[in-house]
Parts: structure tokens; sequence; C-alpha cells
């Protein structure tokens, strides 16, 4: 399998890593560029996927807070600081042209990242995502182009849950979201978790190693 | 000749797909493998590109109506009287399938590519102060790529290359690697379990680690003859228990015979700080204790002022509450020597780590009895005696091999020639 380039963004607002991933979509479309991973943490932001009910956001209109309308799958979320924010950005031909897969494979990802910081996360039937008893920790949204990726999942770390409150998460009305920091009491070292989550996805997509 | 276009099937289990988007109307021309949809499916919406080169003649399926798996959402015209497939019979699934799992072929997506790419060249204008930066670290022109410029045209600026530099530093990739290359435990498997360390035992983690990273450690072994102590234990011990209502342990005779010796060699009753040495005025002796939670040493104050009955019951006591979880955080601060006697676990020698900050620490082994040579004045011969192998670990930054040695010989001569009589 090939080697999987990390690209570490940092703190970065949405639209200029929403641009710089479309740009590297388009180059790995072409070949012209590895597949990769990129990691970034965003400023307080919402999104909406493409076909979600607006209703979903409950924010007064002088909200500071910035929404996007994006292109990718799923419904509204909160992106922001203490929260990894990971865009695969991956050609499925060079793993497995399905997107169950591919979902079901960053579920897993999330899923290994928190077993390794010793928390039980599962899937719930029907429910993309990830989940802590019956709140959500990891979120996932994805467009394909061609077999190639973009967007991706986000875990909350040390999120300011607070955000959610204004929003219905993805959509679903009758479960809460939690973060690391929350379920173990402390905050946690972001750089960790994400050496964490590539020793995850190193295994869930049978990688050897990273560029 | 029309061509069906259907819903493709975007992983095993998906049946059905919702249409998003159109990207073109009735009536216009869409070449092959350019983007024709966006359909919906789970959580990721897939732009889909024309299987066929040809004219939309009909548009089925509306946004967000849904399809099942194969079912046809639009009819192309076909423009070329070649089709791409001779077999004009092949099932219409199969071409939009075959046309995804191929790599794209040159189109509009491509020259739009390259274009940009060229604009990024020329954005590739870097000022000296960049390029001497660049040339420090020696930058490839992958990693200037995966520079995101945030000054005028996206140019990339002093301030991006330096917070680049400084990310690529302490780069996830190389930790990654090394983690991913290092023998790893199959987390959750039959053969192993992952659990994480109790708060105790992370703290007797940090502090052994500590302890190796601080002391010089050494250690020099003796064997002492505690045949006369032995003895005595085994003709006092039920009196003692009837009197004291606990059992009569060597414990209590190691550290008296330690006691003695720490008071004529006052260095190893004391502690480094920085460049200075504490000598301390009582001996406080830390106790290695083995505990449900894991090893835990109590310390018993101001032993140099106690008898060996008194040295009894403190010792019983200690042991006891350290068992029973009833200690203070007092209980475990302060001391300036520890002894740790594996010895109960049947364990002939070994080498204990220092307690920090003591500069010494006596590892008590098992008593055996051992066939020994007796030298007497009709000459040697050949005897059963109890031997206890002694260890003292010390640190070699403050005491040297023939302090230690001293030490550890003064120690056996008190426990050989303990003073038995009323003890208790």
């Amino acid at each position: 399998m090939n080697r999987i380039k990390i690209i570490d963004l940092g703190f970065l607002d949405y639209k200029n890593s929403w641009n710089y991933q479309k740009e590297l979509q388009k180059k790995v479309l072409i070949g012209d560029c590895s597949d990769s991973i990129i990691f970034v943490e965003h400023d307080s932001v919402y999104t909406f996927g493409k076909n979600s009910d607006k209703s979903n956001l409950m924010i007064s209109k002088d909200s500071k807070i910035k929404i996007y309308e994006t292109e990718r799958g799923g419904e509204i979320t909160y992106h922001g600081p203490g929260q990894i924010v990971c865009y695969p950005i991956l050609n499925l031909k060079n793993f497995k042209q399905s997107v169950t897969w591919y979902m079901r494979a960053l579920e897993e990802v999330i899923i290994e990242t928190l077993k390794l910081l010793n928390i039980k996360a599962t899937r719930k039937d029907g429910l993309t995502g990830v989940w802590v008893k019956d709140e959500k920790i990891g979120a996932q949204g994805v467009r394909m182009t061609k077999w190639v990726t973009m967007h991706g999942f986000a875990l909350n770390v040390n999120t300011d849950l607070r955000f959610f409150n204004d929003i219905i998460p993805c959509g679903i009305k009758d479960f809460g979201v939690t973060s690391i920091e929350k379920i173990i009491g402390k905050e946690q070292d972001l750089s960790l978790v994400k050496e964490h989550i590539l020793i995850s996805f190193a295994k869930v997509f049978n990688i050897k190693g990273y560029i | 000749m029309i061509i069906d276009i259907v819903m493709p099937k975007m992983g095993e289990s998906i049946t059905e797909g919702t249409i998003l988007e159109w990207k073109k109307e009735i009536g216009e021309f869409v070449e092959m493998d350019e983007i024709l949809l966006e359909i919906g499916t789970d959580k990721v919406d897939s732009e889909i590109p024309s299987p066929a080169a040809g004219k939309i003649i009909e548009i089925i399926g509306k946004p967000n109506d849904v399809f099942d798996v194969g079912a046809v959402i639009a009819r192309v015209e076909s423009v070329s009287d070649q089709p791409k497939s001779s077999d004009k019979t092949q099932e219409q699934e199969k071409i939009i399938l075959d046309q995804i799992k191929e790599t794209p072929s040159k189109n509009e997506e491509t020259i739009e590519i390259s274009k940009l790419n060229s604009n990024k060249d020329e954005n590739n204008f870097f000022t000296p102060a960049v390029n001497k930066i660049i040339k420090k670290n020696n930058l490839t022109k992958d990693d200037l790529l995966s520079i995101v410029g945030t000054g005028k045209n996206n140019r990339i600026t002093k301030i991006d290359v330096l917070k680049f530099v400084k990310l690529k530093k302490n780069d996830l990739a190389t930790t990654v690697n090394k983690k991913l290359s290092e023998p790893t435990l199959e987390v959750g498997s039959k053969e192993s379990l992952l659990n994480e360390m109790d708060h105790v035992r992370k703290k007797i983690a940090i502090h052994m680690r500590n302890s190796l990273d601080t002391s010089a450690h050494v250690y020099v072994s003796t064997e002492i003859d505690m045949s006369r102590i032995v003895e005595y234990v085994s003709e006092k011990e039920n009196d003692f228990k009837a009197q004291e209502g606990f059992n009569l342990t060597f414990t209590p005779f190691i550290f008296q015979g330690a006691v003695k010796s720490l008071s004529s060699f006052p260095i190893m009753n004391s502690s480094i700080d920085k460049d200075n040495v504490i000598t301390h005025k009582n001996v406080n002796i830390g106790m290695a204790v083995a505990t449900d939670n894991g090893l835990m040493v109590p310390v018993l104050r101001n032993c140099e002022e106690l008898n060996f009955l008194g040295l009894c019951r403190k010792v019983n006591s200690i042991a006891k509450n350290t068992r029973d979880k009833k200690l203070k955080p007092d209980d475990l601060q302060g001391s300036t020597f520890s002894i740790s006697n594996f010895g109960v676990f049947n364990v002939t020698m070994g080498t204990p780590i220092i307690n920090q900050p003591n500069v010494g620490i006596f590892g008590i082994g098992a008593i055996k009895k051992r066939a020994v040579v007796i030298e007497t004045n009709d000459g040697d011969t050949i005897g059963i005696k109890s031997i206890m192998v002694t260890t003292l670990g010390f640190d070699h930054r403050l005491i040297d091999g023939s302090e230690g040695s001293m030490f550890i010989e003064d120690f056996r001569k008190n426990m050989e020639n303990f003073q038995l009589e009323n003890l208790f």
C-alpha cells in the first residue's frame, strides 16, 4: 500500500482549509499528489451538508459564528477549538471502491483511537458516527469525486460542547454530544490524539507508513 | 444511440441513492467523464461522471428523489456513431460502473487543474527572506506545495514557511512511523488486554524512573549468619504473641541493626540537595510494603529513640495500617534510609532502587539454611547456618565503595552479635 502524506495545517479557518482540500483533491484525482490526511483545528463555525435541514440550526441571526454551506454529505455540525478535524484525501481506488466501507472504516479509526485512550466507543445502527454510550463523539461527512474523497471526520477532544446546544448535530435529536475531555475529566494533548488517529488509521487502512 | 444513465452502486450494502443536483440540463451536451450529477448516500455526497458523451434528452430523477441502484435516472443521446462498448446489449449499469472505475482521461477538469498549477507556480516567487529559510531547512518542492500561502494571491510568506518548519520539526509522520515500526500489542485481542495504570501505579512508575535518573546506583552484598536470631525467634515467638498479640518477625531485628549502623555512619542517613549534603539527625526508615495496590513505603520515624519492643510495635502497626489503607500522607514522607525485605517472598537476593531522596537502601534476602565453613581454633568444620544475603544499594554520587562496604560490614556484625538479652 502506498504511503500516505500527513499535512497538519495546525489552526486554520474553515474557508482557507476548505479551499486547500479542494485543491488537494484535484491533485490527488489526477495523480499529482499521493493520498493524504489533513489535520486541522478550526475557529468556531457551523457547517451544513448539502441536504441539511436548516431548521436544525437554532442560533440567532446576530451570532458572530460563521455558517458555511458545504458540499459534503451529512447534516449540520459544529467545528471549533479543541476539536481534531481530519480530512483524508484518498483515492478509494487504492483501497476499496465502496462508500459504505469507507464510512465504516472512518468509524473504525475513531473507535480504535478512543480504544488507545481506554474509551469504549461504538457505532449506532443506522446512524453514521461514533458514540460513547448515548453521546456522539465523532461526526462524519464526506464528498467524493470519482472515488477521491474530501471532508472526513471531526473528533471532539477538548471541544467546548456548549456550542452544540444551538444545533441538532447531524439532525439527530435524541442524543447528546460528548468529548474525550468530558469522559476522562482532563484536557487532552491534541498532538497525542493525532498520533493515535494515525496509528489507528494505519491499522484500519492497512498503511505501512506515512510521509 | 440512446444510453440510459442509472443510479450507480456506491457500496456493497447500498441499495439506493438520493439525487442531489444535476450539473446539466435537458438539451445540454455532456462530455464523457464530465461530472453529470451529484448523489447522496449514507453521509457521502458523490459527484458522478457521465458514462458517455452526448446530448441529454431526458432527466427522470429530480433533486431529493430517491432511486434504487440500477434504476434509470436520465437518458443521453450519444453523438458518436461508435459507442464505447461494441456490445450494445451490455447492461447499462455496468457501463456506468466501468466509467467510475476508470482513471479520468483528459477532460475539462484536467485542463482546469493544470491551469491552477501554473498559477501556483507563478505564486511560487519567493522573497529572499523566504528563500533563505527554504534553503536553510532543505525544504523540498513537495514541502512547498503543501504550504498554504496566506499572503497576497496566496503567496507564501515568511511566517507561513516558519510555521511549516516548526510543524515539520515535531513531524507527526516521523513519530507515528516510529511507533508503527515498534512491536505493538494487538489491543483488545484474545492474547492481550489493555488497561490503564491506576493512580498509584503511575506514581510508582514515575518515582522509580526518576530515582534511576537521579542516583548513581551501586550495590554491595554480604552473607549474614542469622542463626542466633532465628533460634531466638523460634524460642520466643509463642510468648511474644501471647504478650503482644502479633507475630515476632525478623524485621525489627533488621531495623535495629540498621539503626545502629546508621548512627555510626551518618553519611548513609543523609540526602543530596544539588551541591549540598543534608545529614539527618533522626533515623527515619522507609519500609517497603507490598499492598494490593502496589508498593508503598511508609516511614518509621525517629527509630533511634525506640527500644526493641517499641520497634516491633511500630513495624507491626505501620505494616497493618498500610495494608488496611489507613496511612496518612505524612506516613509516607520524610524517610532518611529504606529497607526492602523481599526475603519474605523467598528471594535470595536483589538490587532495590533507592527511595529518593535517600542515599541508601537495604535489600534483604530470605533467611535460608546453608552448609558453611566454620573456622574454630581446632580447625575448620562444616556446619548448618541460617544465612541471609543482604544487599546495600547506595548513591555513588555521595558514597564511595569503601564507605558502602564498611557500612554493610558494620551491619553484618550488628546482626551476628545481636544483643538478645532482655529484649522484651
